[in-house]
C-alpha cells in the first residue's frame, strides 16, 4: 500500500468536485471511490495505486453524469463562506473558463494534485511527452492569461 | 513556488468536505502486512547485534585464513559470542519498561519478539553456515566432522542464554548471560588442549546427539520465551 | 459501539484485585476514581487484553479482548512506561505505527500530526532521555492515539502535566469522547470533575458507583470522600 488514503482524500475530492459541481455527489463519489479502491487487491499492492484511485473516480464521475436527474448547480457554491472565496478568485476562475475542460483537468490534476507526469501519462493512457507537451501549452497559457489581466500587478 | 500555481490552487477550491472524517474511521485501513511488519523489525534490531555479528564474521575468516589449524577452535570458542546476540534481544523489551504499551498493540509483542528472534536466529544459522563453507573450503584436511565442534557449543550457549534470561528478567539476566557466555567460551578455547579426549572421532555420535537435543532445546526455549510475552506475569501490581 | 465488561474478575491467590465487575460503555468519557491499590489499573490492563481475567468475557462491538481486530481499535496509555534509550520522540512514535500495522506513508505523516496535537513539533528528532516528565506524558499520550482508536484506556494520564498542559489534555479528551469511548484512571477526583461525562468509583476490586456526576449532586470530591467512609464504616 503505497499511499496515504487521509491525504487522497482531499485531492480525489477536488477532483470529482470539479467534475461534478456539487458538494454532496461529489463526496458521495469520492467516499465510494476509496471503498472501491479498498475492495481491489491489486490496487493495493501494485506501484500504480494511484493512477487506479484516479481511474475509479473518473469514471465514478462520468457514470454519475450520465444519470438523467444530475443537475450541476451546487447551491452550497452560494454558501456565505465560499462566496468570499468566489469573489476572491473570480478573474482566474474567469481565465480557466476560457480553457477546454480537458485542459482545466490537467492543470488540476499535475498543479494542484501533484500528480506526476508519468502517472497522468498512465491514467490518459497517452505518452509521458504528449502529456507534458499539453501541460506545457496549457501552462503557457495560463501564464499569458493572468499577465493580461494584469495579475502580476 | 510560482504565484501562478497558488492562484490556480485557490481556483481550483472545492467547498470543505463535510463527512471526512466519519469515513475515515469507518473504512478498513488497508494494513500493514506480516512481511512488511518482519521488515520494518530489522530496523530495531540493536546495532549492537549487528556489531558482535560482523566482528564473528571477520574474525573467524580472519582465523581460517591464518591459522588453519586451529580455526575450528577459534570458531568454535567465539560461537557464545554469536549466542549472544540472540538472547540480549530476547529480553530487552522488558528491559526498557516497553512490553507493557506493545502488548496492547495490533501487532503486540508477541509478534514483535518472535519477528525479532527469527530475524537474528536466522541470521545467526547463516552465518555459521557461510563460516562453515569458507573455513572447510580454505582447509581441505579439516574433516567435515569439525562442523560439529562448532555448532554444538553454539546451541549450547543459545540454550542456556535463553533459559537464564526467561528465569532472570532485566539486567541481571543479561549480566549472567554474559558470565556464562564467556565462561562457555574459554572452556572452549582450552579444551582441545587439556581434555583433547572429548575431540576423538568415537565420541562423534555423542557429538551429534548433543547437537539435536541441544536444537530441540532452543525451540523449545524459543517457544516459551513467546508464551510468556502473552500475558504481564512479571511485575504485577 | 459499546464495550461491555461482562462479570470480570482477577485473582491473584487469594486476592481479588478485581471482583465481578459488569458495566457497559459507550462513547463518551469515563472516569475511574479509586485510591491506589482499589484494582483500577488491573481492570484498565485487562481491558487491553494485557492480563487475562480469571472469569469474565471483554468484547468490544463484539469482538473479543484476546483479538488482534480489538486491539487494532485500542489506544493504551499504561501508568508507567519506558522507551529504547537512543529513541527520539519521532522514532518512538513510529515504532509504535509500526507495532499497530500503519502502514509508512501514513505513520509520517500521523506522526507529525501527533506530535504537533501534544506540542512536541519542535523536539520531535530530540532523544527522549531530555525529556521532561511532563513531555514524555505528552509522548505516551500521542503514542495511545496514534491507530485511531476507538477505545481509549489512559492509566493515570494526567500525572507529570503541568497546570496548562492539564488544561490542553481536557480539550483534547473533550474531543476525543465524540466518537470513541474513553476511560480514564486518577486518584485526583479534580482531574476528571470536568471532563468525565460518568464516573466510575472503584474500591477494593468492586465498582462501587457508576453513574452521571453533575454538579447540582453537590461537589465530587466530597461525594468520592463520603463513598469512602460509608463503606469504611460498616467495616
Amino acid at each position: 500500500m503505497s499511499l496515504d488514503i487521509e491525504e487522497q482524500y482531499d485531492k480525489i475530492y477536488r477532483y470529482c468536485y470539479f467534475k461534478l459541481h456539487n458538494r454532496e455527489v461529489a463526496e458521495d463519489i469520492t467516499q465510494e471511490t476509496f471503498l472501491r479502491y479498498l475492495k481491489n487487491y491489486n490496487c493495493i499492492t501494485t506501484a500504480s495505486a494511484l493512477k487506479c484511485l484516479y481511474t475509479i473516480a473518473r469514471n465514478l464521475c462520468i457514470d454519475e453524469y450520465r444519470k438523467p436527474k444530475f443537475e450541476t448547480i451546487d447551491e452550497s457554491i452560494l454558501d456565505k463562506a465560499s462566496e468570499d472565496n468566489m469573489l476572491m478568485n473570480i478573474t482566474v476562475r474567469m481565465i480557466l473558463n476560457k480553457f477546454s475542460t480537458e485542459e482545466q483537468e490537467l492543470l488540476l490534476l499535475r498543479y494542484v494534485n501533484e500528480v506526476p507526469i508519468s502517472v497522468l501519462a498512465e491514467i490518459y493512457g497517452i505518452s509521458r511527452f504528449a502529456v507534458y507537451r499539453k501541460l506545457t501549452s496549457a501552462t503557457n497559457k495560463f501564464r499569458e492569461e493572468l499577465q493580461k489581466e494584469d495579475y502580476y500587478g | 513556488m510560482d504565484k501562478w500555481k497558488d492562484e490556480l490552487k485557490k481556483a481550483f477550491d472545492a467547498p470543505n468536505p463535510m463527512k471526512k472524517r466519519a469515513f475515515l474511521r469507518s473504512i478498513d485501513y488497508p494494513k500493514m502486512s506480516i512481511y512488511s511488519f518482519l521488515y520494518s523489525q530489522i530496523g530495531y534490531i540493536h546495532k549492537w547485534v549487528w556489531g558482535i555479528s560482523a566482528l564473528f564474521f571477520f574474525v573467524s575468516v580472519l582465523g581460517s585464513v591464518f591459522v588453519p589449524d586451529n580455526a575450528v577452535w577459534l570458531i568454535s570458542g567465539l560461537t557464545p559470542l554469536l549466542a549472544l546476540t540472540i538472547i540480549s534481544e530476547s529480553g530487552r523489551s522488558e528491559r526498557y519498561k516497553m512490553f507493557e504499551l506493545e502488548m496492547a498493540t495490533r501487532f503486540s509483542l508477541r509478534s514483535v519478539t518472535f519477528a525479532r528472534l527469527t530475524i537474528i536466529s536466522i541470521m545467526n544459522y547463516l552465518l555459521l553456515l557461510v563460516i562453515l563453507l569458507i573455513t572447510l573450503f580454505i582447509n581441505i584436511s579439516i574433516p567435515l566432522t569439525s562442523s560439529l565442534y562448532i555448532v554444538t557449543p553454539f546451541l549450547l550457549s543459545a540454550y542456556t542464554g535463553l533459559i537464564i534470561v526467561r528465569k532472570f528478567r532485566g539486567q541481571e539476566g543479561l549480566f549472567i548471560c554474559v558470565g556464562v557466555s564467556v565462561g562457555i567460551s574459554i572452556f572452549l578455547f582450552i579444551s582441545h588442549n587439556i581434555i583433547p579426549q572429548i575431540y576423538q572421532e568415537q565420541y562423534f555420535s555423542l557429538w551429534l546427539i548433543a547437537a539435536l537435543l541441544l536444537l530441540l532445546g532452543n525451540i523449545r526455549q524459543y517457544n516459551a520465551i513467546i508464551k510468556q510475552t502473552e500475558e504481564l506475569i512479571w511485575n504485577l501490581l | 459501539m459499546e464495550l461491555i465488561i461482562d462479570n470480570v474478575s482477577k485473582q491473584y491467590k487469594d486476592k481479588m484485585a478485581v471482583n465481578h465487575i459488569s458495566i457497559k460503555l459507550q462513547a463518551g468519557v469515563y472516569g475511574l476514581l479509586g485510591e491506589n491499590g482499589a484494582g483500577k489499573t488491573t481492570l484498565m490492563r485487562m481491558l487491553c487484553g494485557i492480563l487475562k481475567p480469571s472469569s469474565g468475557t471483554i468484547t468490544f462491538d463484539g469482538v473479543d479482548v484476546s483479538e488482534e481486530e480489538y486491539r487494532s481499535i485500542l489506544g493504551y496509555l499504561p501508568q508507567d512506561f519506558g522507551y529504547y534509550p537512543e529513541f527520539t520522540a519521532s522514532d518512538f512514535l513510529l515504532y509504535f505505527a509500526a507495532l499497530k500495522g500503519i502502514p509508512k506513508v501514513q505513520a509520517k505523516r500521523r506522526v507529525n500530526e501527533l506530535l504537533s496535537l501534544v506540542s512536541l513539533e519542535d523536539v520531535g528528532k530530540k532523544r527522549i532521555k531530555n525529556f521532561s516528565g511532563g513531555m514524555k506524558q505528552r509522548l505516551g499520550i500521542a503514542q495511545a492515539l496514534l491507530n485511531n482508536p476507538k477505545l481509549i484506556i489512559l492509566d493515570e494520564p494526567t500525572a507529570g502535566l503541568d497546570p496548562k498542559e492539564r488544561v490542553k489534555f481536557r480539550n483534547l479528551i473533550n474531543k476525543l469522547g465524540k466518537d470513541s469511548i474513553v476511560l480514564l484512571s486518577t486518584h485526583i477526583v479534580s482531574d476528571i470533575e470536568h471532563i468525565a461525562n460518568q464516573v466510575l468509583i472503584m474500591k477494593e476490586g468492586k465498582l462501587i458507583f457508576q453513574g452521571e456526576f453533575d454538579n447540582e449532586n453537590g461537589n465530587l470530591e466530597e461525594f468520592y470522600l463520603t463513598q469512602f467512609s460509608e463503606e469504611d464504616n460498616y467495616e
